[in-house]
C-alpha cells in the first residue's frame, strides 16, 4: 500500500464528495424537472429549500436553465460535476486515465445537454458516467485506501443530503451503517464519540432531529 | 492508411476522453484546451531514422561531456573552444551549479531535440532543450488511441512501437535512483503541460508530487503521508524549471519548489532529471558551437547539421547578418516556445532600423539563422489534405544507455502562412511513425 499525502486525501475525499453531490441532485432534479414540464408547479422553490441553498431563480424556466448549466452558480450541476474533475485530475497516477475518462466524459455530457433538445436525456449519460467511474474504481484501482477514501467522501455526501432531504429512518440508518463501515476502512482519525451520537439520533424511537445529526456529521473529522 | 484516416474524428473524440490537454495563459488567465491532433503521421523510413538515431545519441553525448565539464573544468574555454562571455553572460548558467557532480555524470537525462527537414531532404537541428522538454505523452497516448480506432492500418504497416516511452524514461530514472521511489514533481494543475506530468506519472508507476508533497529531512528528500509517515524518494523528475526548484537555493519566492532540494542533491541523495544548470547548453547562442563540441569530445565529425547560424557577437558574423537581414530568423537567446523570434522580411522600416539598433546594442543576446524552406507535411483541414510547415522534437533519454525514442513529437502550423509550430501559439500535432523495415 503506497503512501497518500494530505493534499491527495483532500481530493480523493471531495472527489467522492462531488460525484455524489452530482449523482443524487441529478436524481431530484429530473423529477422535478418532470412536474414542471406541463404544470404551474413552482417546485423548485422547495428543492432549493430542502437542499437549503439560495434560491436565485426568476422563475421554474430560469431554475431548470441555471440549476443545471450555470457555471458561475456554485450549486449548479455544471459547477459540482467540474469540481469532481478539478479533484480527479490531480489524480490520474492513483485512480488512472480509464477511471478518470468518465468524469471528463460526464462534464462533455453536461455541456451537451445545455445545447440538447431534450437535456434530461444527455443528462442520464452523466449519471451512466458516475456510475461507470464508481464502478472502474472497484475494478481498476487496487490500493484499499484510495479506494476507500473516495467511497468515504461518497457516503459523508450522501448521509448529509439525506438529512437535508428528511429521507425516511431507515435510509439514514443504512447510510450511517456504511459510513462508519467505511470510516474503519480508510484509516483516517474520526471522532468516534460523533459517529456514536449520529447512530443514537438515529436509533431514537421519537423523530429524528435532522438538524443535530447533521452536527454531528460534520464533527466526525474534528478530532 | 485511409482507413486510419477515416477513424480521425474518433481517435480526437478519444483523445479528449482522455483529457489531452495542454494549458495556456491569455491575458491573465489559464485556458485549458485539446491539443489538436491530426491523423495523417509524419512517416520516417528505417534508413533515414537510424541516421537520425546516431546524429542525436552522438549529440546528446556531447551535449553530456559539455555539461560535466563547463561544471567543473571548462576545459572547452581554456581550450578556445566557446568564448567564456558565451557561457557566463548566459542566463543558463547557474553559478550554484559550478563544481556540483551529477549522479553518473549524466546532467540531460531528458532530450528533446528539435528537428526540421528542408525540401532536399536534409535534418537540420534547430534547437536542444536540455530544461524540461515537454510533449513525449501526446504521440504516445495518440498511438494507442489510433491503434485501438483502426487496427488493420498497424497490422498492415510495420512500425516500431512507440508505447515504450514510459519504460525508457522509467529506466532513466531507475539508473540514477539514489535508493527510494521515484516521483515527477509537477508545478501543478496550472502548468502547460499538466497531462504530460500526470499521464507520465501514471505510466512510469512513479508518484506524481507537488512541492509541498515534499519535504527534506536531515540528508535525504522525502514524500510524506498525511499521518506523518515517510518514504525516501530516490530520483526526480522534476517539471519545474531551475529558478522554483528550491526557493533557499534559487529564486527564494517560489512556492511551488522544495526547501533543501538541492542541498540534498549536492550531497549525492537524490537524481535530479534534468540537473539544474542545464540551460546553459541549451541556450540559443551556445547552440552555434555544438558541432564543435561534438569533435572537441568526441574528435567525430556532428552527423546532424545545425541550421547554418550567425552569431552578431563576432564582427564578422554582424556585418553579414545586417547585410543580409531580410533573409535571416532571428532568435532572441532569452526567450523560447516560438516567442522571440523575428524573421527578418516580415519588419517595417521603421521596426527594422530599431530592432538593428537593439542587435547592435546586444549582440550576445540574438542569433541570426537562414531561414530553412522546411518540407511541408500533409494535414487534415475541413476535410481536406493541405501542406502546412512542421518540425519534430526527437526524445533522447540517458540512463546507462543512449537511447533515441522511435518516434517523436511533430508539431505543425494550422496557419498557412506561419512557420511557427508551438502549441501555445496554436499549432496542432502528429503521430511520428518510424518503419521497422
Amino acid at each position: 500500500m503506497g503512501i497518500i499525502t494530505l493534499e491527495k486525501v483532500d481530493y480523493l475525499f471531495w472527489l467522492g464528495r462531488y460525484t455524489e453531490r452530482v449523482y443524487t441532485t441529478i436524481k431530484l432534479y429530473k423529477n422535478d424537472y418532470d412536474t414542471m414540464i406541463d404544470s404551474f408547479s413552482d417546485s423548485y422553490i422547495t428543492f432549493c429549500k430542502r437542499f437549503q441553498i439560495p434560491n436565485i431563480y426568476k422563475d421554474k424556466d430560469d431554475f431548470i436553465q441555471r440549476y443545471a448549466f450555470d457555471r458561475d452558480n456554485p450549486d449548479s450541476l455544471i459547477s459540482n460535476i467540474t469540481r469532481a474533475y478539478d479533484n480527479a485530475v490531480y489524480l490520474r497516477d492513483e485512480i488512472g486515465s480509464e477511471t478518470l475518462s468518465y468524469i471528463q466524459m460526464a462534464i462533455y455530457d453536461m455541456q451537451a445537454a445545455e445545447i440538447s433538445p431534450s437535456p434530461i436525456i444527455r443528462i442520464q449519460q452523466v449519471i451512466d458516467n458516475i456510475l461507470a467511474f464508481w464502478g472502474c474504481i472497484d475494478d481498476q484501482v487496487d490500493d484499499d485506501k484510495i479506494r476507500s477514501i473516495i467511497k468515504l467522501g461518497k457516503r459523508v455526501e450522501r448521509l448529509d443530503l439525506y438529512l437535508r432531504l428528511r429521507q425516511p429512518q431507515p435510509s439514514l440508518k443504512r447510510e450511517a451503517k456504511r459510513l462508519t463501515y467505511r470510516l474503519a476502512k480508510t484509516g483516517l482519525p474520526y471522532n468516534v464519540d460523533e459517529v456514536d451520537l449520529i447512530h443514537m439520533e438515529l436509533e431514537k424511537p421519537s423523530p429524528i432531529d435532522y438538524k443535530q445529526t447533521l452536527k454531528h456529521l460534520e464533527n466526525v473529522f474534528n478530532v | 492508411m485511409k482507413a486510419l484516416l477515416g477513424q480521425a474524428e474518433t481517435v480526437n473524440s478519444l483523445l479528449a476522453r482522455y483529457g489531452v490537454k495542454f494549458g495556456i495563459y491569455k491575458n491573465g488567465k489559464f485556458h485549458e484546451q485539446l491539443f489538436p491532433f491530426d491523423a495523417i503521421p509524419r512517416i520516417i523510413d528505417a534508413e533515414e531514422f537510424s541516421v537520425l538515431e546516431r546524429g542525436l545519441e552522438q549529440r546528446v553525448t556531447a551535449l553530456n561531456c559539455f555539461l560535466k565539464d563547463i561544471y567543473s573544468d571548462k576545459k572547452i574555454i581554456s581550450d578556445g573552444v566557446i568564448p567564456p562571455e558565451f557561457v557566463f553572460s548566459s542566463s543558463g548558467f547557474m553559478a550554484e551549479c559550478d563544481g556540483v557532480k551529477t549522479p553518473k555524470d549524466i546532467a540531460s537525462h531528458i532530450s528533446g531535440i528539435d528537428l526540421v527537414q528542408s525540401k532536399d531532404k536534409t535534418w537540420y537541428v534547430l534547437e536542444d532543450n536540455l530544461r524540461v522538454p515537454s510533449g513525449a505523452s501526446y504521440p504516445m497516448i495518440a498511438r494507442e488511441l489510433c491503434r485501438m480506432s483502426s487496427p488493420a492500418t498497424f497490422r498492415e504497416t510495420h512500425i516500431e512501437d512507440n508505447r515504450n516511452y514510459a519504460d525508457l524514461l522509467k529506466a532513466a530514472m531507475d539508473y540514477v535512483n539514489t535508493g527510494g521511489v521515484n516521483v515527477i514533481l509537477t508545478p501543478g494543475r496550472y502548468n502547460a503541460a499538466f497531462f504530460e506530468h500526470s499521464y507520465l506519472a501514471e505510466k512510469t508507476g512513479a508518484v506524481l508530487a507537488a512541492g509541498n508533497d515534499l519535504i527534506v529531512d536531515g540528508d535525504f528528500l522525502y514524500y510524506t503521508s498525511y499521518d506523518g509517515t515517510k518514504q525516501r524518494v530516490g530520483a526526480v523528475y522534476r517539471r519545474i524549471s531551475d529558478d522554483y526548484l528550491d526557493p533557499i537555493a534559487f529564486n527564494p519566492e517560489s512556492v511551488i519548489g522544495v526547501p533543501h532540494i538541492y542541498s540534498v542533491y549536492k550531497k549525492g541523495n537524490v537524481a535530479l532529471l534534468n540537473a539544474p544548470g542545464n540551460g546553459i547548453a541549451d541556450d540559443k547562442g551556445i547552440y552555434y558551437f555544438v558541432p564543435k563540441m561534438i569533435k572537441y569530445y568526441l574528435g567525430e565529425e556532428s552527423i546532424l547539421n545545425n541550421a547554418p547560424t550567425y552569431l552578431p557577437f563576432y564582427e564578422e558574423d554582424m556585418k553579414y547578418v545586417l547585410s543580409n537581414f531580410d533573409s535571416l530568423v532571428i532568435k532572441d537567446v532569452a526567450e523560447a516556445g516560438g516567442y522571440g523570434v523575428v524573421f527578418g522580411n516580415s519588419l517595417s522600416e521603421e521596426k527594422k532600423a530599431e530592432f538593428i539598433e537593439q542587435l547592435k546594442a546586444e549582440p550576445r543576446r540574438f542569433i541570426a539563422q537562414e531561414v530553412i524552406d522546411f518540407i511541408d507535411i500533409d494535414i487534415m483541414d475541413k476535410g481536406e489534405i493541405v501542406p502546412r510547415k512542421a518540425d519534430l522534437r526527437a526524445f533522447v533519454l540517458t540512463g546507462e544507455d543512449v537511447r533515441v525514442w522511435k518516434s517523436g513529437l511533430t508539431r505543425f502550423s494550422r496557419n498557412p502562412d506561419s512557420f511557427i509550430v508551438n502549441s501555445s501559439q496554436g499549432g496542432g500535432f502528429k503521430d511520428t511513425w518510424v518503419l521497422s523495415r
